[in-house]
């Protein structure tokens, strides 16, 4: 157990516990756009700023989901600086992604300005990086990923050309913060649009269902040495 | 089709090792000049990692190339000292006289065309390196010269 003061108030954190899941346990809320309990916590969005100090030091502003919990640690997640350095993060993100939902459902909470302070550039991205975090540490498939940096950065298929080692299962779909990585399916194909993949899909023996993609299939028998039928009908069925 | 013969020499020479991922893309582009794609995939293949792994590595350093590179790599260097000095002006001549732009390569293969932020080398400044050999203080008026020397074949000099 580590003790640390938050907003004020004495509480203990569990050990290697981050800023942001004590705060969130305590019932402090701080915006996140690029956390997922899921995966590792790369600190990429800046929404969960918070304002921290060590023994008296200076008071420094830096990403809540990153942060482990120290002993003697002071945390404001509630200060003035706080708010105006999220709202900086969140109006450059605006600008970054005009008109996204999620990002104006936070600027309402936070009263960033509406109005662009800076020149639109009509992405739909962030670049967080969650969709390949999640891609690589919950489904293992390490089909997506960062391509160049600094402002020519983008995510996607490696060489952003189409990634062939994307099973189709909808995991960055899911995940996205911007809800930009669309999905479509029909009887025949599953589509990740944003990845430009387009995979055939396996229909189920008994009730005709597409319930899965034939590479995931092929990719599922390779990871776990699954018997070779197991996937020839789809779960409802198999109950 | 790339012989990759090289390839396979080189990522043994590492034994297999997963973390040198970044030297053994160095090695193939000091052989090739540049990364082709062929030896990218026999590196994913080779050291088992993700094509996702290398296409970040190989895209994220201004060092590798992905294209074919000419003979001669003239790199101008524009950093700040070098820039202000004057490194623009001696870009513009170089890009003039060459028929090509940043990045691109002469229709002779002869050279290809890069920049650079800060070699280390300020004092030198403005400076050019072709083939990694330096030449500095150099002159927008100096720029024929400089070039004609990598332009004799090997042995006329
Ligand atoms: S596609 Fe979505 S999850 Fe992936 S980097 Fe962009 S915003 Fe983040
Ligand atoms: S759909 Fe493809 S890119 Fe997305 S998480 Fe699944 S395997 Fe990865
Ligand atoms: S949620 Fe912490 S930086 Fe994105
Ligand atoms: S700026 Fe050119 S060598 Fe440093």
């Amino acid at each position: 157990m580590v003790e640390i003061t938050l907003n004020g108030k004495k509480v203990e954190a569990r050990d290697g516990e981050t800023i942001l899941d004590l705060a969130t346990r305590e019932g402090i809320h701080i915006p996140t756009l690029c956390h997922h309990p899921a995966v590792e916590p790369t600190g990429a969005c800046r929404m969960c700023l918070v304002e921290f100090s060590m023994n008296n030091g200076p008071k420094k502003i830096t990403s809540s989901c990153t942060l482990v919990a120290e002993p003697g640690m002071v945390v404001e997640t509630d200060s003035e600086r706080v708010h105006k350095n999220r709202k900086s993060v969140l109006e450059l993100l605006m600008a970054r992604v005009p008109g996204n939902p999620e990002l104006e459902k936070l600027a309402k909470e936070s009263d960033a300005r509406l109005a662009p302070r800076f020149p639109e550039m009509k992405e739909d991205c962030i670049l967080c990086g969650l969709c390949a975090r999640v891609c690589e540490e919950v489904v293992g498939a390490k089909a997506i990923f960062f391509t160049n940096r600094g402002t020519e950065l983008d995510v996607g298929g490696p060489f952003l050309e189409s990634p062939e080692d994307c099973i189709g299962c909808g995991a960055c779909v899911y995940v996205c913060p911007m809800d930009c990585i669309k999905m479509e399916q029909n009887a025949e194909t599953r589509k990740i649009v944003k990845w430009d993949r387009e995979l055939p899909m396996r229909k189920c023996e008994v009730c005709g269902y597409p319930f899965m993609p034939n590479f995931q299939v092929l990719r599922f028998k390779k990871w776990a040495d699954m018997p070779g039928d197991y996937f020839k009908i789809c779960a409802d069925c198999r109950k | 089709m790339v012989d990759l013969t090289a390839v396979d020499k080189i990522i043994e020479g590492y034994h297999g090792d997963k973390t040198a991922i970044l030297a053994i893309l160095q090695d193939i582009q000091a052989v090739y000049n540049y990364l082709p794609r062929e030896a990218m995939m026999r590196v994913v293949e080779k050291l088992q990692v993700s094509t996702t792994q290398v296409s970040s590595l190989a895209t994220f350093f201004h060092a590798f190339s992905l294209k074919p590179r000419g003979k001669n790599i003239v790199t101008v260097c524009m950093g700040t000292a070098c820039h202000v000095r004057g490194a623009p002006r001696v870009l513009d001549e170089i890009e003039r006289q060459m028929g090509v732009k940043n990045q691109e390569t002469t229709p002779d293969g002869l050279f290809t065309v890069e920049t650079v932020n800060c070699v280390g080398a300020c004092a030198l400044g403005p400076l050019v390196m072709v083939n990694g050999n330096y030449h500095g203080n150099i002159a927008t008026s100096e720029v024929t010269e400089v070039l004609d020397q990598y332009r004799k074949p090997a042995g006329q000099a």
